[in-house]
């Protein structure tokens, strides 16, 4: 900023000296300003690519200040594409302290200048899922139309996370059309995220006719580029026979990729074949070794089938408590199978101390989530009463709605109440 | 075939060979003309108009202040500059209509041209009916020169009067090998104006400013409008200037 620009706007005005007998005829100064702007131009494309330099090492050591520094001399004369990356310093906090404010300031200087990659990132920060409390408020409306601007230029990200934002409603009305419209737009340029989301879309049926064989087609293309999620749904194509033929030994083959990749779905499933010995020979360790590693990343599924090979001892020394510990972890995400699974550890005062309570307690949990055995076992308390006042009329309630879902044990009790149950 | 015969076929293909040099290089030079024409218009609508709106803002801007200070001769010298260089931009963008030119001195040497010129070819005195339309053609020429005040168009009027070959009306070999060589002698002279005109508006701002607008609208830029936003943001400063200097009068 020079001494000027400081001063007062009056000061200026009044300082204001013209020389007109030096302004030549309007061509003249037209070609003068077209020759200072070439010559800034050209300043400014050495100072980005020199900041460039530093950014990523290289032909100079990696200098994230010194990178900031050419970066901010060529923003300052409208380079978009030093504004953008000023704006990713900022935001990343490279070179500078982390500032998303003044991330959001540049890298809108450079989307108004059409810079695709700051429009899709200005996107990325007002979309983001939560509010950071630091002055950039999330705003869906916004992210969308800088979202909307960098996918028309063909940004593949932006089409991406574009077609997501109307996929799950963000910033407007969901639209599955509009969301497939994106996505396909992604995967028409081989982007492995719109070939795997386009495949999600066909295997729904959303936005498209549901077509396993089309989502097939689209999750083994994003799977040949090793997109993790693009390879587990084709193993589960396989795996299921959908859209391809059923083939559990290719299932294991692209489970075991995607698992490879920490995908915590593939890993369970993995787990899940050498448990049961489908696609690959059985192997308990293996399973355990795979159900663990799901277990970890916090999937439901997968804690409540570790727990249940620590109950049965399989691949691992049976353990009780072990087993009740993965039972609750998975139970307190609300996972049916497992909240049946820890009211009968209650119940049987396996691992836990036995407790009538709590057993109910999770047995509803289970059963009003339409688990059925769990149904059974909540109207088996109420018939016994215990630990609930006995109640046959909540018993038989109970029966009949595992009854309805086929349950043998309901059948039977139910017979034995003398209620004829008929579906 | 005699000698004369050969040299006379040789002369007249050269002549035809000329001639579509001439007509290439007219129509070039022409294309050109029109084509700086066009974009000197677009140059006016888009850069050149703001430009003069700047000026006007400058001029008006340097009137309240010589009124602010009625006593400083350069201020007041200062506004009246100002509102020349407003006027001329306008003329020259096209918003105001430019003065017409003042005619032109009649200087004794117009003079004497102009009576050279026609004791030389007045139409009367032609002998035959072609040379006397040719004659005709060629004083109402010098009439529009004289209007102008341009004495060297009368001057190569008279200079060529005396080389032009259809004043050769013979049919016979000779007649026609004279005509042959005046007529290409006068196709190089016209070819050597057309490439002096071509360098001289290779020469002029307007065609550097042509292109290099051009250069980087190739490169897919937007060279003209960038230009223009930069101007209206001008703009906006100075309308701010101009309100504060009203302010202080």
């Amino acid at each position: 900023m020079t001494e000027r620009e400081n001063l007062p706007a009056i000061i200026v005005a009044q300082d204001v000296v013209i020389s007109t007998t030096q302004r030549g005829s309007l061509v003249m100064r037209g070609l003068a300003a077209f020759q200072e702007n070439k010559k800034r131009e050209l300043d400014a494309d050495a100072q980005f690519n020199l900041g460039y330099a530093y950014e990523n090492g290289k032909g100079v050591p990696q200098d994230h200040k010194e990178a900031v520094k050419w970066y901010l001399l060529a923003a300052k004369q409208g380079h978009a594409g030093a504004q953008s990356s000023l704006g990713y310093a900022y935001g990343h906090g490279e070179g500078f302290p982390q500032d998303r404010k003044e991330a959001v300031k540049w890298y809108l200087l450079a989307a108004d200048q059409g810079h695709a990659t700051a429009q899709y990132n200005l996107g990325c920060m007002l979309g983001c899922m939560c509010d950071h409390g630091d002055g950039v408020p999330q705003n869906y409306k916004e992210a969308m139309k800088w979202y909307r601007l960098a996918a028309e230029q063909g940004f593949t990200h932006a089409q991406i996370n574009l077609g997501l934002m109307y996929y799950y409603g963000e910033g407007g009305d969901q639209d599955y059309e509009e969301a497939v419209k994106w996505f396909r737009l992604a995967a028409a340029q081989g982007n492995a995220d719109g070939q795997y989301n386009l495949g999600c879309a066909y295997d729904n049926g959303e936005g498209v006719p549901q077509d396993y064989k089309e989502a097939a087609k689209w999750f083994r293309l994003a799977a040949a580029q090793g997109n993790a999620d693009g390879q587990y749904s084709l193993g589960y194509a396989y795996d299921h026979g959908e859209g391809v033929p059923q083939d559990r030994k290719e299932a294991v083959k692209w489970y075991l990729l995607a698992a490879d990749q920490d995908n915590a779905k593939a890993q369970h499933s993995l787990g899940y074949a050498y448990d049961h010995g489908e696609g690959v020979p059985q192997d308990y360790n293996e399973a355990v070794k795979w159900f663990q590693r799901a277990a970890y990343q916090g999937l439901a599924e997968a804690q409540n089938n570790l727990g249940l090979m620590y109950q049965k001892g399989r691949g691992v020394p049976q353990d009780h408590k072990e087993a009740a510990g993965w039972h609750r972890l998975a139970a307190e995400q609300g996972y049916a199978s497992a909240q049946y699974s820890l009211g009968l550890r209650y119940k049987d005062g396996q691992g836990v101390p036995q407790d009538y309570k709590m057993a109910v307690k999770w047995f509803r949990l289970a059963a009003d989530q339409g688990h059925a055995t769990g149904q059974w076992e909540l109207g088996k308390m109420y018939q016994d009463g215990r630990c609930v006042e006995k109640n046959d009329e909540q018993a038989a309630y109970w029966f009949q709605k595992a009854a309805e879902q086929g349950n043998v044990r309901a059948l039977e009790s139910l017979k034995k109440l003398g209620i004829d149950w008929k579906k | 075939m005699l000698p004369e015969e050969q040299e006379l076929t040789r002369l007249e293909s050269e002549q035809t060979e000329l001639e579509e040099q001439v007509t290439t290089a007219e129509l070039t030079l022409e294309t050109s003309k029109t084509e700086i024409a066009q974009f000197q218009h677009r140059y006016y609508q888009t850069a050149g108009r703001l430009y003069a709106q700047l000026d006007e803002l400058d001029a008006q801007i340097a009137r309240v202040q010589a009124e602010i200070s009625p006593d400083d001769a350069a201020a007041q010298a200062h506004a009246q500059a100002a509102e020349q260089q407003a006027k001329a931009s306008a003329e020259e963008a096209g918003l105001i209509e430019a003065q017409p030119a003042p005619p032109p001195e009649i200087t004794p040497k117009l003079k004497l041209a102009f009576r050279q010129a026609a004791k030389l070819m007045h139409p009367d005195r032609a002998t035959t009916e072609p040379e006397r339309l040719r004659r005709t053609e060629l004083m109402a020429q010098v009439n529009l020169a004289y209007e102008r005040g341009d004495q060297p168009a009368i001057e190569k009027i008279i200079k060529e009067y005396g080389q032009d070959p259809e004043a050769i009306t013979g049919g016979d070999v000779a007649s026609r090998i004279v005509k042959a060589i005046r007529r290409i002698a006068q196709l190089r002279r016209r070819m050597g104006e057309v490439q002096q005109q071509m360098d001289a508006m290779q020469q002029t701002e307007i065609f550097h400013l042509k292109q290099t607008i051009e250069e980087t609208e190739a490169m897919g830029g937007d060279p003209l409008g960038d230009l223009a936003k930069q101007l209206v943001q001008e703009l906006s400063e100075r309308k701010i200037q101009l309100e504060i200097a009203r302010q202080t009068q």
